[in-house]
């Protein structure tokens, strides 16, 4: 555990042999705390900011993993890089949970628990940064965002990012509904076949990435 | 606007909503009915990877400001501590099946795959499973020199007549699931469990499993997902107590004595490899292959795993890799069989279709 203040060292993936996901599906315990050590944060962060406070995101976490220890079989790292498919599983849990108990992500309320936890000068390890390699993947991500339009990209990242649905974003950027709806759909899609034309053409052959 | 243009504007927007706030039953029925319940649950998937890969990347873009916090300690070790119900050899069925109860139903395949009793079963004598090698046997040539036990087990004995009673992948298990998935997903649990909405929710995630997803329809039940790297397999052969057995081909028209390949396993580690040449492309919706594992331990062989073979997912030579998932502790492995089985495999084999046997031999 790093101190207070001090930036871990960060998460770097393998740059040979199977990914962590194919070692845990042929179950190698070892691989376990070299896969909390990679994505644990990531996880974490993902549940804070799609859940309405802490205990329901340490629940969620839980079902992620769980999901996670048992989808590792399935890892198909042709298709997408084993950061990705962890990221995917965890916001599907998430997704699914919001939907199920019908919680509001924390971003639109106010952040009791970083208040409290301020009050009670016990940020801890929650207050230090943890770097995340996210892949080309991302990268490739980021750079077809931006060839989109400014209306498509504020929806994308209220919708992906901040978990908004489309009737709050249509309320927070004053824009109809259907022209949300409409920006939504366009840009996942020009995004999604962005990936797929990466992916055929990369031929992803590391595991790890 | 055309029907076909309206109709795929509703399908991408439908995606969208999967992949950003998820679709509630009505609209899971609804895309499952525009495209079909595999190539829904695909095109979920892809929009969910692509959602997935640009959160990492605004994640990325945030920098300091919208950096991941590390999850406390506590959490962690809570985290790990119940990652071994679920990894290696402390996995156990109890543990899983339980889990499975709790299981959000997208995941009835897996559901399935868990199916209680992992273990083939047999009601003959006291090692049902050597009449399985004996019938190998009779085929294979200086069987002799290998088979465990055969001495005191006739051929056709043991197991052979016990799996008359054989237990199916429970369709209740999936009926269950179903309507799980309406209770979880739709808001209005008054509608009921639309049955295109489950479906759509199992191949969600057989997406992930398929090989090569363009190539093979999703498969119904569990099937691997790409095989790890020769990597992986050169890795396990590197450690201590590795064994390596050759494939013995089978006349079987999957093989027809002509495939080829290995099985890799370390005991230690409970990890293994199957390499396969020749043997013959599955569709998944017709039959899959299963691997058991021969256990002098145990009463009855110890299901590997339901895995498929398509031409996508060999490598440039040909070889396919498929990791070995045995469902218990494998202890003293005498031999490793692939048999064909109904989709979603079984959890007691009739035995009446065997791909290739591998032995251990004692060196």
């Amino acid at each position: 555990m790093a101190a207070p203040g001090s930036t871990p060292s960060p998460t770097t993936a393998a740059t040979s042999g199977p990914a962590l996901l194919q070692r845990i599906a042929s179950g190698d315990q070892s691989a376990v705390p070299e896969f909390m050590k990679r994505y644990s944060a990531l996880v974490w962060s993902l549940a804070r900011r799609l859940t309405a406070n802490d205990p329901d995101a340490e629940d969620a976490v839980h079902e992620i993993f769980i999901d996670l220890w048992k989808s590792a079989p399935r890892f198909d790292p042709s298709v997408a890089s084993e950061v990705t498919f962890v990221a995917m599983i965890a916001r599907r849990r998430l997704i699914d949970r919001r939907r199920r108990l019908g919680r509001i992500p924390r971003m639109e309320a106010v952040r009791d628990d970083d208040a409290a936890r301020a009050a009670n000068g016990s940020a801890g390890d929650a207050a230090v940064p943890v770097a995340l390699e996210t892949g080309e993947e991302a990268q490739r991500a980021i750079a077809e965002l931006k060839n989109l339009s400014l209306d498509q990209q504020k929806v994308l990242r209220l919708s992906i990012f901040h978990g908004l649905s489309h009737e709050k974003i249509a309320s927070a950027l004053k824009m109809p509904l259907g022209t949300v709806k409409t920006h939504a759909r366009r840009g996942l899609l020009r995004l999604r076949e962005s990936l797929e034309a990466f992916r055929a053409n990369a031929g992803k052959g590391d595991p790890a990435l | 606007m055309s029907r076909f243009a309206s109709e795929n504007d509703r399908v991408t927007s439908l995606l969208a909503d999967a992949a950003s706030g998820g679709l509630d039953a009505r609209s899971a029925n609804e895309l499952a009915t525009l495209l079909g319940p595999d190539a829904a649950a695909k095109e979920i998937e892809a929009a969910e990877l692509a959602a997935a890969a640009l959160d990492l990347a605004l994640i990325e873009e945030a920098g300091s400001v919208g950096s991941l916090e590390a999850m406390p300690a506590g959490l962690a070790a809570s985290v790990a501590g119940e990652a071994m119900k679920y990894v290696g050899a402390s996995a156990n069925t109890e543990s899983l099946r339980l889990a499975r109860r709790e299981d959000d139903v997208r995941l009835p395949a897996i559901a399935a795959e868990r199916a209680p009793a992992t273990v083939g079963r047999g009601t003959g004598g006291s090692m049902a499973w050597a009449g399985w090698l004996a019938a190998a046997a009779a085929i294979v040539l200086a069987a002799s020199a290998w088979l465990p036990r055969m001495s005191t087990v006739a051929p056709g004995s043991g197991g052979g007549g016990g799996v008359g009673a054989m237990a199916q992948r429970s369709e209740v298990a999936e009926s269950a699931a179903a309507k799980d998935f309406a209770d979880s997903t739709s808001q209005d649990a008054d509608n009921g469990a639309p049955p295109m909405a489950a479906k759509v929710a199992a191949k969600s995630d057989a997406r992930l499993r398929d090989v090569a997803p363009a190539a093979a329809p999703a498969a119904p039940a569990a099937a691997f997902a790409l095989a790890p790297p020769a990597a992986a397999i050169d890795e396990l052969k590197s450690k201590p107590g590795t064994i390596e057995i050759a494939w013995k081909p089978l006349p079987d028209e999957t093989c027809k004595e002509k495939c080829s390949g290995r099985i890799v396993w370390n005991n230690e580690l409970q990890r293994g490899y199957m390499t396969f040449r020749g043997l013959a492309v599955n569709d998944p919706a017709k039959f899959q292959y299963q691997l058991w594992v021969f256990d002098s331990a145990q009463k009855h062989p110890i299901d590997g795993g339901v895995f498929d073979i398509s031409a996508a997912r060999a490598g440039v030579d040909g070889e396919v890799i498929v990791p070995v998932v045995a469902k218990i502790r494998v202890d003293s492995p005498q031999a490793f069989a692939v048999t064909i089985e109904k989709p979603g495999g079984v959890v007691v084999s009739d035995q009446t279709r065997i791909a290739t046997l591998a032995p251990v031999t004692k060196g």
